[in-house]
């Protein structure tokens, strides 16, 4: 494979035409459309999966809702079925009249005992709370199969019915509850395939002209990107902006991705906290004292900690950098967001900076101390609309 | 009664990612599991008790030890970069290298009770494998077998009782 190149340059990205000359800007410019084109699929592929879970949790759930109370995939409907599937498979190993001779059924008449002790005492044999939803539905599973092949003498058949129905419940809740999670972690991804494709696409793009557009519009677009994402978050985006209102002669699409990529480290970086608490993260402008034509955005959000050292030396700019509590509890990321958030702002003749700051109780670790972390973005602007 | 062994699994994923593995060990009777999402999490845990049987992950994050945050930070502040599995195995085997911090090695533990399951290939890991005397490997694929954590702690646990 060498010769015409007269050398053993590697090859990079597509295949290239052996008969042409080695050129690294066109190989360059070839690897990245592949890898748009990758990206795209990704982004297309996760769509797909979406449109086709949702109408399968919602078959699921039809399965098992009732109309005296609303059931789903909910640990509180999981508990509830778990405990009415106890209370019919305790009546049955009540109503066994004598223990059959045969090895198979004396089997699985023990392992029905043993499930009624999984359904019955969960919460005391399993302490971490996310393993109790899968061992639940291994539970269903087990005893769908046992209530078949045991010879269960003096169980009436509606008792058996009964059981086989609820452990069906129940199979069915943890698997919606399984879809849900699934659910969560596609829009996880999707916002940040989405993300790195206009990154690595944007150099070849034609450009846009730069128009004059309301802040406000830029905004609504950059929430609308990430809205998906912030419901199953269940994160709120609270929005204070200061009026009038501004133009921005700005390139739009690129504008409302720097917000976007804010706006998504917000919600991904913000603790979760149980209901009826509310996460949100707030988003807040104002003019600039002395200087008449320039905006602060402000994007705020409590949660992890961005430690010091890498605001002060700048590292949480840097192409591809991520901080030391970045993957905190499985976070991923593409370190990319607020490098493209700052290469696009100062394109615009604006600047970024971020502060972080512990906040509420003190902790005695940085990782488990909640902070602020705000993201102020500072923009000139054109006019303000008159009304 | 069967003997309840105690297993340790050091996975970061096992909460969100992966909890679906459990589900056949503890249905299965015979292991008492206990599980850490980091490496500071796994060296106090065999600090404080022995196991019969620990499975590993490679691309581990650093939890909340200093000392192993360095180590981190300094491989970019990534999983995948760092593998502080690969450090973990050989700080814990005492397998001092000079980059292993806290070589303290707990007597009751060598490499017949160690598994690793990863992303990584098992050619991928080879010559750490082979150098920590690690036998039993599987490889974390996209669509596991959901008894893969039990007959891994099985294999480890048979093994040794051989």
């Amino acid at each position: 494979m060498n010769g015409k190149r007269g050398s053993n340059m590697p090859e990079l990205g597509a295949l290239s035409d052996d008969h042409e000359a080695f050129d690294p800007r066109r190989q360059i410019e070839e690897l990245t459309k592949d890898i748009g084109q990758v990206l795209h699929t990704y982004a297309a592929t996760l769509q797909m999966i979406q449109t086709s879970l949702h109408p399968t949790v919602t078959a699921l759930v039809r399965e098992i809702d009732q109309p005296e109370r609303a059931l789903d995939g909910s640990a509180e409907s999981i508990q509830l079925i778990a405990k009415d599937l106890a209370g019919f498979l305790r009546l049955a190993l009540g109503q066994i009249e004598h223990h059959p001779e045969d090895t198979a059924s004396h089997h699985a008449i023990q392992r029905l005992s043993d499930s009624l002790i999984w359904l019955e005492d969960i919460e005391q044999k399993v302490e971490v709370k996310e393993f109790r939803v899968p061992i639940l539905r291994d539970v269903a599973i087990q005893i769908i199969e046992d209530i078949q092949s045991a010879e269960t003498g003096g169980v009436s058949n509606l008792v058996r019915l009964e059981i086989r129905k609820h452990a069906s419940y129940l199979e069915k809740a943890c698997c919606v509850n399984a879809l849900l999670r699934i659910q969560h972690v596609i829009l996880n991804l999707d916002y940040q395939i989405r993300a790195f494709r206009e990154f690595i696409l944007q150099p070849g793009r034609t450009a846009e002209s730069p128009r004059l557009v309301s802040l406000s519009h830029i905004l609504s677009v950059a929430i609308g990107d990430i809205v998906n994402y912030a419901r199953v978050n269940q994160v709120s985006i609270r929005k204070k902006l200061a009026k009038p209102d501004v133009l921005i002669r700005c390139y739009e699409r690129d504008l409302a991705r720097a917000f976007s990529n804010v706006l998504h480290n917000a919600i991904k970086y913000s603790w979760r906290v149980e209901p009826p608490k509310q996460v949100y993260v707030e988003i807040h402008s104002r003019y600039v004292a002395g200087q008449s034509h320039v905006v602060e955005i402000e994007i705020s959000n409590f949660g992890i900690p961005i430690p010091l050292d890498e605001i002060e030396r700048g590292q949480i700019f840097r192409f591809g950098f991520r901080g030391r509590f970045a993957g905190d509890r499985r976070r991923t990321g593409t370190g990319i967001g607020l490098t493209d958030t700052k290469r696009v702002v100062e394109n615009h003749g604006g600047s970024v900076e971020v502060q972080s700051r512990p906040a509420g109780k003190r902790t005695g670790s940085l990782r488990d101390q909640p902070h602020l972390t705000t993201v102020t973005i500072g923009l000139p602007f054109s006019l303000r609309v008159r009304k | 009664m069967n003997k309840l062994y105690r297993a340790l699994w050091v996975e970061d994923g096992a909460l969100e990612d992966l909890p679906e593995l459990v589900g056949p060990v503890y249905m299965s009777g015979r292991y008492d599991l206990s599980i850490a999402v980091n490496v500071t999490d796994a060296m106090r845990l065999i600090a404080t008790r022995e196991f019969d049987a620990i499975v590993v992950d490679i691309r581990l994050p650093p939890g909340e030890d200093p000392a192993w945050i360095r180590l981190f930070s300094g491989k970019g502040n990534s999983s995948a970069g760092a593998r502080l599995g690969i450090a973990f195995l050989q700080t814990c085997l005492g397998r001092v290298t000079k980059e292993v911090y806290v070589p303290k090695h707990q007597s009751w533990l060598d490499a017949s009770r160690v598994g690793v399951m990863s992303v990584e290939s098992e050619s991928e890991l080879a010559e750490v494998l082979t150098e920590l005397q690690i036998r039993h490997f599987v490889q974390k694929g996209a669509a596991p077998s959901r008894s893969v954590l039990l007959d891994l702690l099985d294999a480890i646990t048979m093994s040794k009782s051989e």
